[in-house]
Formats: C-alpha cells, structure tokens, sequence
C-alpha cells in the first residue's frame, strides 16, 4: 500500500473506530518507515500499534511489546 | 479525565482517550505511549509505579457496585452483614431482564427526598392507589436499622396475574406473599420479590435534579426465556407507572422546601420511622464531618 493510500485507510479506521484495523495498518506504516530508514517515524507508528493492539486485545500486542522492548522503547 | 464514560466490554487495558495512557485491569499503569518523545514510550521521569489508578474498596452485591471512595468504612460485608442476612435467600443466581428492564427516570428534585419517599408505605394510599387496593396500608411494617438502611415491606405481594415468573430457588414461606424494599444508605433502592428483584441507584444530577437508574432482575436467563419477554416487559411497564406515579410527591416537596416559612415538617410517630432513620443517618453524617 502507498503512503497516500495508508494514510487514507488510517483516517477511514479511525473514523470507523475499528481498533483490529488500526493495528494492521500501524504496523504497515511502521514497515514502510523502517524499510526507509526513518527509525523514529516507524516506532511512532509501532506504538500506536501497541496501543491499539493493547485496547481491543489483539493477538499482536505481546509481539510488538516485544520489539518495543528489544529497542528500549517500552 | 473520564477514562470510561460508557457501558463496554474492557479488553486488556483501560485506555485514557486523552493521551493513550493503558492501565491493566488491576488499575496499574502499563503504557505511555509517546510519553519520551515520538516512539519513545518511556522517560526517566516517568515512573509508572507510582502512577496506578487511585484504588478504592467496592463491592458488588444485586449488581449494584457499592464504592467506598475515601477508604475508611469496614468492608461492605461486615458493614451491611445484618442487611445481607437478612435478604440470604437471594443470593443465588439472577439475571437481568434485558433492554425492556432498564428505564431511567428524570426527577427534579434532591435525591434525598426519593430515598425519604422510597422508606415508607404512609404515601402509598394516596399515591399509589391501585397498589393500595390489593395492598393496604395496615399490610405493610417498617424495615429499619440505624445507620445502616430503612424500608417498608409488604405481606401481600401478589404476582402479574396468572401467568407468572418462576421463583427464586428455595425461598421460605415468608416470600410466598412478602415482598420488601429498602434503601441502602445513601442512594441505593432495592426491591425483593419472590420471582424478581430490582435495584434503582440515585444518581444526583444537581441539588435539585436526580436520574433514577432501575433495573429489574429474574430467576431465569432472558436469553433462554423469550416466551415471557411480554411478561417482562409487562412487569417494567408496571413498574415504571408505580414510580412515575411518585415524581410529582417528590417534586413537590423539593419546590415546597423554597417556602419562606418552610421549617422541616413533622414526622407521623407511627408512620414515619423508616424516614426518620435516613433523615438521623443525613445529619450523622454532616455532624461527623464537619
């Protein structure tokens, strides 16, 4: 997915409170940075992630705390 | 900030909307997102140990979470152990009826004078006349202990019609036909009747505004049960016209209090004790404060 498209998704599940979505997309965005090397940038959306993943007890929540961690982020 | 202002099924954290903050369920703080900076989630001077939920002791009992919020009362289960006792044979499974068994009441008035209207039957032939032709006044007695919860009770409960709910399991014969209902200081009502409970919690809006919160509870799951969702509803239609049929007694009382030469009233001696055992519990209660 593009930036302009993830950005267009992001907004359209926050619109939609749909958290489950949310997760996904934010760890695609963390992805994309990380793939870009724009380190920061990917562990904003990383955490934004966590804390979706977090609120409506996604399965990834222990994965991405997990890499959170490992980066001394958490 | 409010972090739950609605009804919701909480997943593993309870999530400020404000900033993110997570706490887990036990009220501990688990994240703060962003809190170093963007992606940096942690910063030296942020402890999260010292920064849980304040906890306060509750108690959940007929689905009513009873919250002591500065701490210093006894567990709620030895405070109100004689009450707790005395309704025993009720505690045992009961389940809410459903969407038709919640109503909420908007009531201009204190919240006070709902509970004083809710501890006595001597309104009830005047108020409440339809309740009155099959439950006279003389078949009611008092239900009081100091500080603690007043109410009335009635000997001639009598059920829908024939059709009826079934009981609650193993009730004595005193349910047969009784029924009670009682206010637990300071704003909770209840209602026990051998085949349904209901709880109303006063919420006080302003000094001179209240929203009542009634709930009405059975013997059997609803969900199992749709052939007596008109019954059901029946029953909360009943009872909302019964407590509807109270909003002008306390309205009226709190517009009467406005008058200039208004001095407190008089309490019936025979009457009137359930009410008088609130009123004490009020003013023992701002005295020892204050």
């Amino acid at each position: 997915m593009c930036v302009d498209s993830l950005h267009d998704a992001l907004i359209a599940a926050h619109s939609d409170n749909d958290q489950h979505q949310l997760v996904s997309l934010y760890q695609q965005a963390y992805q994309q940075m990380r793939k870009n090397g724009h380190i920061e940038a990917s562990f904003f959306y990383l955490t934004n992630a966590y804390v979706f993943a977090l609120d409506c007890g996604h399965g990834d929540a222990d994965d991405i705390a997990a890499i959170l961690k490992q980066e001394n982020r958490l | 900030m409010i972090l739950v202002d609605e009804p919701k099924n909480i997943k593993r954290v309870i999530r400020c909307p404000y900033h993110s903050w997570c706490y887990d369920l036990n009220g501990d703080l688990k994240t703060t997102p962003h809190v170093g900076g963007p992606g940096q989630n942690t910063h030296e001077g942020i402890c999260p140990e010292d920064l849980s939920l304040f906890k306060m002791k509750s108690y959940v009992w007929h689905d009513v979470v009873f919250v002591n919020i500065d701490g210093k009362a006894d567990p709620f289960e030895v405070v109100n152990k004689e009450l707790m006792e005395r309704w025993s044979e009720f505690k045992q499974p009961s389940y809410h009826g459903g969407e038709k068994s919640s109503f909420k009441l908007n009531v201009n008035t204190n919240w006070k004078l709902a509970v004083e209207n809710y501890c006595e039957s001597y309104h009830l032939p005047w108020v409440h006349p339809g309740l009155n032709s099959y439950s006279r006044l003389e078949d009611h007695y008092h239900i009081e202990e100091p500080n603690l919860y007043s109410g009335q009770g009635t000997l001639v409960y009598q059920q829908l019609r024939n059709e009826t709910f079934p009981d609650f399991d193993g009730l004595s014969d005193k349910w047969d036909t009784g029924a009670e209902y009682i206010a637990v200081y300071p704003n909770v009502l209840l209602g026990a009747h051998r085949d349904h409970l209901f709880s109303i919690v006063l919420e006080p809006l302003a000094k001179d505004k209240t929203q009542e919160h009634i709930e009405l509870y059975y013997s059997e799951d609803p969900a199992a049960t749709p052939e007596r969702e008109s019954l059901r509803q029946e029953n909360a239609t009943l009872w909302k016209s019964v407590f509807e049929e109270d909003i002008f007694v306390v309205e009226g009382m709190q517009r009467g209090r406005l008058g200039e030469h208004f001095d407190g009233g008089r309490f019936s001696p025979a009457m009137d004790s359930p009410t008088h055992n609130f009123h004490h519990w009020v003013a023992s209660q701002i005295s020892s404060n204050g």
